[in-house]
């Protein structure tokens, strides 16, 4: 049994204790300020850079002609973009979190999250250099390539499960990824060698575009840049749902595709939207691609054959050269104003539905 | 409601159309996946492949023309060409057409002399015998040009190369590629030092602070009306486009705080007031702080509490409990936070272009004189580098194809080399979260 040290005297140990006592106190105050401080520095941040917008644009007379075109441009741009990129985003996100075999799913999740981290500059330069010179000369086919895709799919699908044995249809089953490859492939040679073939009829001469850099390319290459921030937040809040709603769908005599279609779309649509709400945020903001790919010229021109200038390129190209305190200045902040106040407006939309989703999913 | 037994009965009921189709999508966003790598590569490579050379004699204007070029591209209607650039690099390309073509020989004695400076010149002649001998002046260089041994990098007999010679030509050229300077005929090495100073400056401000953030968002902060206010206001910045804060570092960093500090110090070469490395630092810190503190959130969310508690009951400060127990449990998430904050800022040009990248540095931010570090320079960076090859380089063949080449590269940094390791290492913090939890 330990000893009782008489009252009066003090240990050693008790003595270091006291000491050090004072330090450990002191840091213990100096992390709690120096972490209020942080905190008070994002907050200065986050209320500094629209600040400093606001202070310094300049809505001088006739802003609207200058203005304008670029916000059409920025919005022309991104509604290409997302009209490309939720039929593949979502599509993958539907095949991802509902019919593919784990083994898939954890080679594509991670695949496209890296393909996210691709530098847009890079996608900018494979649009510019490669894809629009391709795409002016083979725009007919291209055109056949849209309208025979959804068909020939669809008919290959049917086909597939109308006819194949049923041993082939089993050893298949997770795998109808593979399956598609070659319709799809013999859809595009097919869509080029018409498109070469009636090269010279008035329908080809109606759909030649003015420019080699125009909306079309801009959809396909920002598309592709956007389709993963669609895909990831859709496979989440797809996966998301309980199972148990759609196995008791199937139960009931549904197919996986009655499910999905009926019941787990309706429910997780507002991580749905969400992820298209922040798709087209992101088209909004994106500056490489455009500024690389769009021809950069301001027109107020929907159709996709035509160029685009977007507030974000226009900033990459006239911020350096413009003089500040200048009228252009105060243009060039207006339009960045612009911009910042639509993301924050749609970024804060998408945090606002998705917790719908997390509300009507805690509910299950 | 409709139920299911009173929906249309035949082709489209029974089937799956939307498997399909979904799985289609999938398919075609794999294959454009990889078209996009595919084109990449084979651009890059031509980038490094000797063009063959033949010696033509064609008809323009009435008079006949020889010439012994390089062929660049050809198709059904027309040749392009490069001459022996005796001036400059990019200034001897031509367009044949195939009409006007007299005799078109691919000759087998045909050489490319490579020069250090990127110019390349074509002739006929062994070249073993130009290899040892050095040279004076060339016979067929126009009066006024003279070369000698020193300026030779290379001597190529292009038309006998074997599979096995110009794989060992392209390695070679690769690696001239990234460890020279654009004026030796095209090298990204001073982008590589850019960028590499820039990620490292860069970390070096935003580690410490979004860890900071982070710790008083999860330990100290609870779920007040702060918390929640500053994780919205995390969550809006995150979700700011890149070129705005670009925008901001300029008005803020480079025309506000760089043009007061040149009055203040009253020089008349704008050295603060003009684009930087420190700027450039500090921009990109503001850009990847949400993506810090998100993902060091992550991590200190998964420390398990008794390891806390254990900590706590034993006698320790809650900042001794957290800088010697909880962060170096979170180590892994820190390492992962801090590879995608430098992925990021890799791969991000259009806020640098505003605040200090530049197609041409004449010196290296980094050397031999003091300070060293010279964080008011402006400096080169490997993004800036593809979109300027690209679009306004010098040589109209040439520059795209090296764009490519540089494109490459930075892909294979930013996303084999790091996304890949961050991937990497946020699977063996989630193994380790499993180990401490049981």
């Amino acid at each position: 049994m330990p000893v009782p040290a008489p009252a009066s005297s003090v240990t050693p140990l008790a003595v270091r204790f006291a000491q050090r006592a004072r330090v450990r106190a002191r840091r213990e105050r100096g992390l709690r300020v120096g972490l209020g401080a942080a905190a008070a520095l994002l907050a200065l941040l986050a209320v500094a850079m629209p600040a400093f917008l606001l202070a310094s644009a300049r809505l001088t007379p006739g802003w609207q002609d200058i203005v304008l075109p670029l916000l059409a441009g920025s919005f022309k741009a991104a509604v290409y973009a997302v009209i490309v990129a939720l039929p593949l985003g979502l599509g993958a996100a539907i095949w991802c979190a509902r019919f593919a075999p784990p083994a898939w799913r954890a080679v594509l999740k991670p695949l496209f999250e890296l393909f996210e981290a691709v530098p847009a500059v890079v996608l900018g330069l494979i649009a510019a250099l490669l894809l629009a010179p391709w795409l002016a000369r083979h725009v007919f086919g291209f055109a056949i390539f849209l309208v025979l895709l959804a068909p020939v799919l669809a008919l290959a699908g049917m086909g597939w499960q109308r006819v194949a044995p049923l041993r082939w249809q089993r050893r298949w089953a997770g795998r109808e990824v593979w399956l598609m490859l070659p319709p799809l492939l013999l859809a595009g040679a097919v869509a080029l060698w018409a498109g070469e073939q009636f090269a010279a009829t008035g329908l080809a001469a109606l759909l030649q575009p003015q420019t080699p850099w125009n909306g079309l390319v801009i959809g396909l290459m920002l598309g592709l840049a956007v389709m993963p921030t669609i895909f990831s937040l859709s496979e989440d809040a797809l996966f998301a749902v309980p199972a148990e709603l759609a196995l008791g769908a199937q139960a009931l005599g549904a197919t996986r595709w009655q499910a999905l279609w009926r019941l787990l779309l309706p429910v997780a649509a507002p991580g749905i939207v969400a992820a298209l709400l922040l798709g087209f945020s992101r088209a909004l903001g994106e500056t490489m691609i455009v500024l690389m790919a769009s021809g950069n010229t301001p027109l107020l021109d929907a159709s996709p054959l035509t160029g685009l200038r977007s507030i974000a390129a226009n900033l990459a190209l006239e911020a350096p050269e413009a003089a500040p305190g200048s009228a252009h200045y105060g243009l060039l902040l207006l339009s960045a104003l612009l911009l910042f106040g639509l993301c924050l407006l749609l970024n804060a939309l998408a945090e606002f539905v998705r917790g719908r989703l997390r509300q009507r999913l805690a509910g299950l | 409601m409709a139920t299911f037994a009173s929906l249309p009965r035949g082709l489209l009921r029974r089937g799956d159309t939307g498997l399909w189709l979904a799985a289609g999508a999938v398919g075609l966003s794999l294959l454009a996946l990889v078209a996009l790598l595919a084109v990449l590569l084979q651009q890059a490579l031509r980038a490094f492949t000797p063009a063959p050379v033949a010696e033509l004699r064609w008809n323009s204007g009435g008079a006949e023309h020889t010439l012994i070029a390089a062929v660049v591209e050809q198709d059904a209607r027309a040749l392009i060409v490069r001459g022996s650039e005796w001036q400059r690099r990019g200034a001897e390309y031509r367009r044949i057409a195939r009409a006007d073509l007299i005799q078109l020989d691919w000759p087998a004695d045909a050489l490319t002399l490579h020069l250090r400076d990127g110019r390349e010149l074509h002739l006929r002649g062994d070249a073993t015998a130009w290899r040892n001998s050095p040279l004076a002046v060339l016979p067929q260089a126009p009066a006024g040009v003279v070369l000698s041994a020193a300026d030779v990098e290379d001597v190529v007999a292009v038309n006998q190369l074997t599979t096995i010679r110009t794989m060992r030509l392209v390695l070679q050229r690769s690696w001239r590629f990234v460890a020279g300077a654009p004026d030796t005929g095209g090298g990204v090495y001073p982008a590589l030092v850019g960028t590499v100073v820039l990620v490292l400056l860069m970390s070096v401000l935003v580690m410490p602070l979004g860890v900071l953030l982070a710790l008083w968002l999860h330990e100290y902060a609870g779920s007040g009306r702060a918390a929640r206010v500053l994780r919205a206001a995390m969550a809006n910045l995150a979700g700011v486009p890149a070129v705005i804060y670009g925008l901001f570092g300029l008005v803020l960093f480079v025309n506000g705080v760089g043009g007061g500090l040149d009055a203040l110090l009253h020089s008349d070469v704008p050295r603060w007031g003009g684009g930087g490395l420190l700027w450039s630092s500090l921009t990109l810190a503001l850009l990847t702080l949400p993506v810090v503190v998100i993902a060091t959130e992550e991590g200190l969310a998964r420390v398990p509490s008794s390891l806390r508690q254990a900590a706590l009951a034993l006698g320790a400060t809650r900042a001794e409990m957290l800088w010697r127990v909880v962060l170096p449990v979170a180590r892994p998430a820190l390492l992962t936070a801090l590879i995608l904050a430098v992925a990021r800022a890799a791969g991000e040009v259009a806020p640098l272009m505003l605040v200090g990248a530049v197609k041409y540095a004449p010196s290296l931010p980094l050397d031999g004189e003091f300070p060293y570090l010279h964080v008011s320079r402006q400096f080169m960076h490997l993004g800036q580098s593809v979109y300027d090859l690209a679009l306004s380089g010098s040589d109209a063949l040439r520059d795209p194809a090296q764009a490519h080449a540089a494109a490459l590269l930075l892909l294979l940094i930013v996303v084999v080399g790091l996304n890949a390791a961050a991937i990497v290492v946020r699977n063996r913090l989630r193994e380790r979260a499993r180990e401490l939890a049981i």
